[in-house]
């Protein structure tokens, strides 16, 4: 069952590319993937769409190469470009659902903000060692990403030599993504409002059911964030 | 980093500073032999996540169309990663040979117990993954039993599915590919074990241990004189 809708995919690493399987794999037509980053040797063992040949090359030519490769009814937009506060809204445009599939904090917060303020749902995931998290925010919140964890974490926080995560933990993640992403544009999707986490050590996820935070800052009561432009936005909601 | 190539230590340098894995794990994942008894996106996927983690030896014994081009495909992502085509076992013989000097079983739908009971006799360990419109399970089995169709009442939810999502089938190929390697690292692990997911918003998921049952047939007291089936296999 084909879906004629796009959605915008941001990230083409383990999670990206966990995701980009099973939205191609579920029908989708239109994926437009944004990454400006390039593949790495390390990247390999858990980023199953860049080929061994590909380091080098652009994450999101190299994962909208192969795809089409697998699955030559998708068509793929690739974008070389940061989704950043300037680019967020234009990438967005036309786009039914976000997948964020990024790895950083600051990327996950602007992917909420993003999604939130232009009432487009959102599709969040996040994996470290061998857990991983997932959570769904309908399309202007209530509950999103940002009523539970609020603001960035102290820059200091997870410093050290990158580690991990296990191959394919990224890989249930995003495939529970790209999932859930289907889902929701047929009608049907499971997580709105409950927070999946998964952990391989011991084969079994949990669910956390979220609440609206009334002093959520993008979808509060009183939200202070009320759009991206650049000179204005800022995700960091205390002072560092 | 001793045991490994520098090769393989950029490559997997992510995966081998990971606590639970290390250079002694990668070399467990680089040494493994995985079985996969099955065609479909399932093995396709769960072969893919694999074959990055560094795992070069598959054994495909895919019916029907088969795997395609499994071996070509797992290449380009690790060109260590070999696949090697073996006929279809009819009797529970041919099983044993077919799964001796494996590391672990993929098998995809669960109604075959030939399969489980030579990979019981020849202690390897099965990952059994069945997938529908909305639901996934995942049964972990370690070697020598328990085996779920026999220690445990076997639920409806074992049965082959008729009609599977394949968005699903990718997950559960990830999910499958997570539970091989938790085998490989910790050589066989805990316990037998379940993962149940359905998607839906009421839904919870599900993990539980499998019990073992003294008396199974197959894995029980007298285990150590399995009987392996002669029959035909039902396809
Ligand atoms: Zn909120």
């Amino acid at each position: 069952m084909i879906l004629e809708e796009s959605v915008l995919l941001v990230g083409a690493g383990g999670l990206g590319c966990g995701a980009a399987l099973a939205l191609a794999a579920a029908g989708l037509r239109h994926l437009v993937v944004v990454d400006d980053d390039v593949v790495e040797e390390s990247n390999l063992h858990r980023q199953v769409l860049h080929k061994n040949a590909a380091v080098g090359m652009p994450k999101a030519q190299s994962l909208a190469a192969t795809l089409a490769q697998r699955y030559p009814s998708v068509e793929v937009t690739q974008m070389q470009t940061r989704f950043d506060a300037t680019s967020a809204a234009r990438l967005l445009q036309g786009c039914a659902a976000l997948v964020d599939a990024s790895d950083n904090f600051r990327t996950k917060f602007l992917c909420n903000d993003a999604a939130v303020l232009a009432r487009i749902p959102l599709v969040h995931a996040a994996v470290a060692g061998l857990r991983g998290q997932l959570l769904t925010v309908a399309a202007g919140g209530r509950p999103c990403y940002r009523c539970l964890f609020e603001d960035l974490p102290p820059p200091d926080a997870g410093v050290g030599p990158p580690a991990g995560p296990l191959g394919p933990v990224p890989g249930v993640l995003g495939a529970l993504q790209g999932t859930e992403a289907m889902r929701f544009l047929r009608g049907a999707p499971a997580f709105v409002g409950r927070l999946l986490q998964y952990d391989a050590a011991s084969l079994s996820m949990r669910l956390v059911r979220l609440r609206p935070n009334p002093h959520c800052a993008v979808c509060g009561t009183r939200p202070t964030i009320l759009g991206l432009d650049p000179s204005a936005y800022s995700m960091q909601r205390s002072s560092p | 980093m001793s045991g490994l190539d520098p090769q393989a230590v950029g490559r997997y340098s992510r995966q081998i500073a990971l606590p639970e894995v290390g250079s002694l794990g990668q070399a467990r994942i680089l040494a493994a032999r995985i079985v996969l008894v099955v065609d479909g996106l399932v093995a396709e996927t769960a072969a893919r996540y694999l074959a990055g983690a560094g795992v070069c030896r598959f054994r495909s014994m895919a019916r029907g169309s088969g795997l395609g081009d499994l071996a070509g495909v797992l290449a380009e992502l690790n060109p260590d990663a070999r696949v090697e085509a073996w006929p279809w076992p009819l009797e529970g013989t041919a099983w044993v040979s077919a799964l001796e000097e494996q590391t672990v079983v993929l098998r995809v739908g669960f109604d075959d117990d030939a399969m489980v009971r030579a990979a019981v006799r020849v202690a390897v360990p099965v990952v059994a993954v069945r997938t529908d419109a909305a639901s996934i399970d995942v049964l972990s089995l370690r070697r020598h039993g328990p085996c779920p169709h026999l220690c445990l009442d076997v639920p409806a939810c074992l049965s082959n599915a008729t009609e599977s999502d394949p968005g699903i089938s990718v997950l559960a190929g990830a999910l499958a590919a997570c539970e091989i390697l938790d085998i490989v690292l910790r050589q066989a692990g805990p316990r037998a074990r379940h993962l149940r997911l359905v998607l839906g918003p009421g839904e919870e998921p599900l993990a539980q241990d499998i019990p073992w049952a003294p008396e199974c047939c197959a894995c029980g007291g007298g285990a150590s004189e399995a009987r392996i089936p002669q029959q035909k296999l039902h396809d």
